[in-house]
């Protein structure tokens, strides 16, 4: 069961590149987005499944409304001429590291253990 | 429990799929771009250029198959006829001024190519490229010198000439020409060699900047006829008054 997330994740890939569809380069910035806001609610979503909180409406929920807030606040950042893409990026890369360091330590049986890396509160302070 | 426990699969399964065709999506967009702007354009120009050159090259003969047509016509038709013949003198000189015929003189050879100055990291190299505005001077002393016929990559330049820049490359007579640049003249080669030497003038100037540049006086020059006469869609004689 845990293998099925991999093989959708890979058969997804495959039917679209063989397919070949492509969009125009405009769109490209966008799709990345939306690609790091789903990342992200992969790695929260694992995360929560091993410390027992999972539900898939915040699950599902927070992969739609981060991709849009992700992609509106880029969208409004071309039309000012400003590089407000960066924000997501900076803001859903640094929650991926999180969420991946806390599946990696829950996996390793030392969920509480104070370790090197900044506390849960460190991260709910800045709003992940 | 048990159902609740694997509750997880269901919606990570879903997101996981549309982030792999995504992924794909992107990699396939990023693809096509890059191939095209790597090789695509690059290639079509590169044909269109070879073709436009076929074709120019082929208009070139052409054009002076018919001068030397032309040429024959005149000289069987003038043979023994006084009014003719010095009719067909005034017609030489005035060639010769249009730049119509290929003529040959004394005069001088000046090589020009861009700096060898090495430049920073970062820095500008515009200024030492050689510019349209930099072969304007060298035209201008050359003509105030008293020059016949003058050439810059076998482009001859008269009345209607335009030196200009067009991306990296000149255009003159509408003929794209690029450095190094060998700019011909004839005329009284000590005057010519002279106007461009002289103290502060364009030859010392390009060498402040380490310009390659080289002017040399020589017995013998040909200069080449224009590609194209310039023909006239607006102006017309004024007719003279009685």
């Amino acid at each position: 069961m845990i293998m099925l997330p991999l093989f959708a994740l890979l058969l997804g890939f495959l039917i679209v590149y063989i397919l070949n569809i492509s969009l125009p380069v405009g769109y490209a910035d966008y799709i990345s987005l939306i690609i790091l806001a789903s990342l992200d609610a992969i790695a929260g979503g694992v995360r929560a499944r091993l410390e027992g909180t999972f539900d898939d409406g915040i699950f599902i929920s927070g992969v739609i409304f981060n991709s849009m807030a992700a992609v509106g606040l880029a969208y409004i950042g071309d039309r000012m001429g400003m590089s407000l893409y960066l924000a997501p990026v900076v803001a859903l890369g640094i929650r991926i590291y999180y969420n991946v360091g806390r599946v990696r330590r829950l996996l390793m049986g030392h969920a509480g253990a104070a370790g090197a890396s900044p506390r849960d509160s460190d991260f709910e302070r800045l709003g992940c | 429990m048990r159902i609740k426990a694997w509750s997880w699969v269901g919606p990570v399964t879903m997101v996981c799929f549309v982030v792999g065709a995504l992924l794909a999506l992107q990699f396939t967009t990023q693809r096509k771009t890059g191939a095209a702007s790597r090789y695509g354009r690059a290639d079509v120009l590169a044909q269109m250029l070879a073709g436009y050159k076929a074709q120019v090259d082929s208009q070139d003969a052409e054009i002076n198959d018919l001068r030397a047509k032309l040429n024959e016509y005149r000289e069987a038709s003038t043979k023994n006829q006084g009014v003719l013949a010095l009719l067909n003198k005034q017609l030489t000189q005035d060639q010769m001024a249009l730049g119509l015929t290929e003529v040959m003189g004394p005069g001088m050879v000046m090589t020009l190519d861009d700096s060898t100055r090495a430049t920073q990291a970062g820095e500008d190299k515009e200024p030492y490229l050689v510019h349209d505005y930099d072969l304007w001077p060298v035209v201008n002393e050359l003509r105030s010198a008293g020059a016949e016929a003058i050439a810059i990559n076998d482009q001859r330049v008269v009345a209607t000439t335009a030196i200009r820049c067009a991306g990296s490359v000149f255009n003159i007579n509408n003929v794209p020409v690029a450095s190094p640049f060998v700019i011909k003249a004839i005329g009284d080669p000590g005057a010519l060699s002279g106007a461009l030497n002289i103290p502060g003038g364009v030859v010392e100037q390009f060498r402040a900047s380490d310009f390659p540049v080289k002017v040399e006086t020589r017995k013998d020059i040909t200069i080449k006829a224009v590609p194209v006469a310039p023909s006239f869609r607006f102006a017309q004689p004024v007719p003279p008054e009685k």
